[in-house]
Order: structure tokens, then C-alpha cells, then sequence
């Protein structure tokens, strides 16, 4: 049975090609780095915290304003931020020990969890998203 | 006889069990005195420091304003990128568990008294959802407030470059009784310790 799971489990690997394991890993590599450097104020689920942090979970900003995101990690704001209906005035800090690739994969990470992108589309979206940030 | 004390203490130790007690931290002394002509010994128990703060209002909170209340509190700095969101969701459950009770206070104190001005804490206060009343953000001399942590609360709050934000302090939750004794330190980044304090605080307003 040992065996049975095994090589089931071997070719299911090998089923996958290359580049979706890439995939596979940054995905969950986004999630990782989501979770260290930004559910702290958005919460995990993305849910923000109460009128201070807002939310990236079925955030209107976030659906308008998705290729900033990248620039806006690396960055951060000061600017005061309209969230459905809810204006934040907290700055958000800049993420500036954030390697470009790991700012990357947290934005295809948080476009596919609350943004309704598919993983190709926010890697399209991301490709080259931040060689526009000042 | 013996029976009777027998069943005597099986009584005493069921109503014990029934109700928890919470320990009283920090350092104690016993002071002996002399009651007509019979030595006896009372137990002096480590009690917070008197303490004079400025709110978010900017009205003055003194230790005299949580005299006979119940009281919780904790450290924080309003650009602070790490534990302090955490732990001001936690402090939200702990307010809205006792959201309207006078008998217990929620004190918050910033350790970065420089750039938290007034208005900054005022806001800060309401985008929380605070009343302003039970829950209340204080300042002050930035040497008396890490005197304060340190001093009456064990806890930790200094500033320090090489930490994100520019300080370090500890997530703890104090939990004070009415005597201003502290009776617990809660990890305020930790949803169980928090319920835990939570259970705790109903224990204290039973004493």
C-alpha cells in the first residue's frame, strides 16, 4: 500500500511540468512572505483591522488599483487611502528588505487570493510591474 | 470527631476548587506588628507605582482615575510595523468581551511619546473603535513611561535603531486588580492567552 501511495505520488510530481512547479513554489513562497510581512496590520485573511488597516480582501482599492501594488510594497505610503467607502490614514510602511522577486511573489500571491486573477494572468500582470517604482 | 473535620475540609477544598484564585506577582515583605502584646505578621504585596499620564483627549489620567477598578495594560507606538496590530486586535476582543462595564479600564501607553502626538493618539483611538472612556491612550514623559513599563508592569520598552520602527517592547498584556497589584501577563499576540485573560478578568471581578 506503502508503495502504491509512493509511486502515485512520484508520478503526480512528474505529471506536473517544470514551469507549474515553478508556480507551485512562488505561489506558496507569496504566501509565505505575506504572511511575515503584511498579515501583521491585514490580518491573514486579508480582513484589515478595524478603521486603522485596510482590508485586501474584497478591497474595491485593490481590484482598481492592482498594478501599483508592487510600488506601493516597495515603497510605501503616506498618503491617505480610500478603502470601500473607508478612508485609512496610517502610512504604510516601505518594504524596501524585500528583494524585487519577493515583492513579486507576494503581489501574484495576494492578485490570485483576493484580486480573482489567475496566476498567469498576475504574472503577466507583475512581470516587469516594478522597474516603473521611483 | 474527626469525622467532622474530615468532611469539614472536603467542603473548604470543594469551594476552593470552585473558585479560581489568581496569583498576586512581584515581590513581597511581611511587616510585623504588635496587637496587644501578640506579634502578628501581614503580607505586603508589590503594587504598581503612582503613575500621571496625559490621555488622548488630553485631559491628565492618574492612577487616583483606575483607584477600585480593574485594569489592563499594554505598550505600543503607532508606526510600529510588527507586533502592534497584532496585539491591538487582541486588545479589540478583550474591549469588546467587556465593552460598557465600568469596573475594568483598558490603558494603552505609547512608548514613542515624540511622534504619537495627542491628535495622532485621538485618532488612532477612534479608528479603533475605542470609546475613549474605558479604553484610553496614554502619554507622557517618554522616561517615566518606560520607568512605568519596566518598574510597575515587567515589561519591556526602549528604543532601539536596529529594531523595525526604531523601538523594542514586549506584547505582554498586564492584567492589574483593584488594588493596583498585578495579577497576570498575557502574551497579546497570542489569541489563547488573550482568551485566557479574558476568562481571568471575570475571575478578578469576582474577588
Amino acid at each position: 500500500m506503502k508503495h502504491l501511495v509512493l509511486i502515485v505520488f512520484f508520478f503526480s510530481i512528474a505529471a506536473c511540468s517544470d514551469g507549474e512547479l515553478t508556480n507551485m513554489h512562488r505561489l506558496s513562497n507569496g504566501a509565505k512572505l505575506y504572511k511575515t510581512n503584511c498579515a501583521n496590520c491585514h490580518q491573514e485573511k486579508g480582513e484589515g483591522l478595524a478603521r486603522l488597516m485596510p482590508p485586501v480582501m474584497l478591497s474595491d482599492w485593490l481590484l482598481a488599483n492592482m498594478k501599483e501594488l508592487p510600488c506601493l510594497i516597495k515603497n510605501g505610503s503616506k498618503q491617505p487611502m480610500l478603502v470601500n467607502g473607508v478612508l485609512y490614514k496610517q502610512a504604510m510602511p516601505s518594504l524596501s528588505h524585500l528583494s524585487d522577486s519577493e515583492v513579486k511573489d507576494i503581489c501574484v500571491f495576494v492578485a490570485q487570493k483576493f484580486g480573482n486573477l489567475t496566476f498567469e494572468q498576475a504574472n503577466v500582470m507583475f512581470s516587469d510591474s516594478l522597474n516603473s517604482c521611483n | 470527631m474527626n469525622r467532622l473535620v474530615f468532611i469539614s475540609l472536603l467542603v473548604l477544598l470543594a469551594c476552593n476548587s470552585e473558585k479560581k484564585q489568581l496569583p498576586i506577582l512581584g515581590e513581597r515583605t511581611t511587616k510585623t506588628a504588635n496587637v496587644n502584646g501578640e506579634n502578628s505578621v501581614d503580607t505586603i504585596y508589590a503594587t504598581v507605582p503612582y503613575f500621571s499620564f496625559i490621555n488622548q483627549n488630553g485631559d491628565s489620567l492618574s492612577q487616583n482615575d483606575v483607584n477600585g477598578k480593574i485594569y489592563v495594560a499594554d505598550f505600543f507606538f503607532i508606526s510600529c510595523p510588527t507586533i502592534c496590530p497584532v496585539m491591538k486586535k487582541e486588545m479589540i476582543r478583550v474591549f469588546n468581551a467587556f465593552k460598557g462595564d465600568t469596573a475594568l479600564m483598558l490603558l494603552s501607553h505609547t512608548i514613542d511619546p515624540v511622534h504619537d502626538t495627542i491628535a495622532l493618539l485621538k485618532q488612532y483611538a477612534t479608528d479603533l473603535g475605542s470609546d475613549g472612556k474605558q479604553w484610553q491612550f496614554l502619554t507622557g514623559e517618554r522616561e517615566r513611561i518606560y520607568e512605568m513599563a519596566e518598574m510597575g508592569y515587567y515589561a519591556t520598552a526602549m528604543p532601539d535603531s536596529t529594531a523595525p520602527g526604531g523601538f523594542v517592547h514586549s506584547g505582554g498584556f498586564i492584567l492589574v486588580d483593584r488594588l493596583s497589584r498585578v495579577r497576570g501577563i498575557y502574551d497579546g499576540t497570542d489569541a489563547k492567552q488573550v482568551d485566557q485573560l479574558i476568562e481571568d478578568i471575570s475571575v478578578l471581578k469576582q474577588e
